[in-house]
């Protein structure tokens, strides 16, 4: 019986028109045929109007770091009293001394591997960026480790280790081992860079080196902005007007399969470095990015290990 | 430069603003565009009467590189916001180039260089847009960042010396 009373008492049985009355079931329908149309035509034009607004909206740029390229530090198990700075070059991540650092933590070194500024970010905000950001970075850092330790030694690849001759120039370094790293580069025309980034804001990199880099899940940029290639040469020039001030030893590694660019560094250190006691070493069938590829890199990370150990 | 940036906190690099929902493909805007172009192209030579298409363009080329200029000079200032005293006096020289191309093509051109009412627009739009930006831009004593480099350079050697 109670089941039957229930059963009567259901309004979904009663029509719509017969429940809310006439007026309020037009009501009803208009708004909802309203509303149906205005999603449609939002779903139809949305994009449309924002493909517009797109067209005139300025570029982000993001400089939010990334996991992967953030700085790290290895801390030894017993120290021996010696701090290592490990620096980047352009374009690239401290990644890079993910190999090395427990390498040279082992011995007892203070390890920390440092991001320059703009990179691991993104690459426009790279674009923003020049020589004084990325010597700032170094400068931070090496102030932020002589706190700890009196004896710091520099391990820098590419721009990272003319940043740290530079650094080398005003602070005092143990031992500084620069990879790769770029004096002064034959390219005249890269004085206008700064003004061609105006219409060419990015030049890309090979294929192959984008693929490699991808494979090894670095955080490295797959294009070069153009605005801040020309702080390398500016990081060199300053280096070289400053290159009687510098005291360290250097070790100094060449990659053979390096661009032609670079073929004249070793020489260019060796002119410009006269009074210090620089060793060059030469690295057959090794690219640029020699700490983390090529056949000789167990080689070069020995070298590293007895070098700074002597 | 100036950064017009996402916020993020300086200690650990978190993101404290989120980042632009809406993004779209590169070719999406130039798509855009050409339709629109292609829109214009089609009006002008449906015929007004009768069945066969007119293939002589009366405006619509005129319509469609005056968008595609300004299209281009849109995309390189919404990349290089910076580059804006020289961006808009390209853009500016495209469009006086476009405007004596306009003036040429039509009226009596019996004035300079063949021009009927041109030069009243393009002298002045030489002036404002062109000459008077890169002329202020040079004007502005501004350090290269070579020189702000050396100072700080030696900034810090005077500091490590002085014990600082």
């Amino acid at each position: 019986m109670a089941i039957e009373r229930r059963e009567e008492e259901n309004t979904e049985k009663i029509s719509l028109e017969k429940r809310e009355g006439f007026f309020e079931y037009v009501k009803r329908t208009v708004v909802r045929e309203l509303r149906f149309v205005n999603d449609t035509f939002y779903s139809a034009f949305k994009d449309l109007f924002m493909l517009f607004a797109w067209m005139f909206n300025v570029k982000v740029t993001d400089n939010y770091i990334r996991k992967e390229a953030e700085t790290f530090e290895i801390e030894p198990k017993s120290s021996n009293g010696y701090a290592i700075i490990g620096c980047h070059g352009f374009l690239s991540t401290p990644q890079i001394f993910e190999e090395i650092g427990p390498l040279l933590a082992e011995k007892g070194y203070y390890f920390r591997a440092i991001r320059l500024s703009g990179h691991g970010t993104s690459v426009s905000h790279l674009a923003t960026k020049a020589g004084e950001d990325w010597f700032s970075s170094v400068v931070w850092h090496y102030k932020d480790i002589s706190k700890k330790y009196d004896k710091i030694i520099y391990i820098g690849h590419s721009l990272g280790g003319t940043l740290g001759m530079l650094l080398g120039t005003i602070y005092p370094l143990e031992k500084i081992i620069a990879l790769a790293s770029p004096i002064q580069l034959p390219i005249k025309s890269a004085k206008y860079a700064r003004f061609v980034s105006a219409f060419i804001k990015y030049w890309p990199r090979s294929k192959a080196k984008i693929k490699a880099n991808r494979s090894k899940g670095l955080a490295t940029y797959e294009k070069s902005p153009l605005y801040a290639t020309y702080g390398v040469f500016e990081v060199g020039q300053i280096l070289i007007e400053r290159a009687e001030k510098l005291r360290n030893d250097i070790l100094y590694f060449h990659a053979d399969l390096d661009h032609f660019s670079y073929k004249d560094q070793p020489e260019l250190m060796e002119r410009y470095f006269e009074n210090i006691n620089l060793e060059i070493v030469y690295c057959e069938d090794t690219p640029h990015s020699m700490l983390v590829y090529g056949p000789k890199k167990i080689e070069i990370y020995n070298r590293i290990l007895n070098w700074i150990d002597d | 430069m100036t950064e017009n940036i996402i916020k993020v906190c300086p200690n650990c690099g978190k993101r404290l603003q989120k980042r632009p929902t809406y993004s779209f493909h590169y070719w999406g805007t130039i798509s855009f565009v050409a339709i629109i172009s292609l829109m214009l192209l089609a009006l002008d030579i449906i015929p007004e009467s009768g069945s066969k298409i007119d293939w002589n363009l009366d405006w619509a080329h005129w319509t469609v590189l005056g968008i595609w200029i300004f299209y281009l000079s849109v995309q390189l200032l919404r990349y290089n916001v910076d580059y804006g005293w020289i961006l808009i006096p390209f853009a500016g020289v495209l469009f006086s180039i476009f405007f004596y191309f306009l003036d040429i093509s039509d009226g009596n051109n019996s004035g300079f260089l063949g021009l009927d009412w041109g030069w009243y627009l393009i002298i002045p739009w030489i002036t404002f847009v062109v000459i008077l930006p890169i002329f202020a831009r040079i004007a502005r004593n501004q350090p290269e960042h070579i020189e702000i480099l050396r100072d700080f350079v030696d900034q810090l050697e005077d500091e490590f010396n002085n014990g600082n």
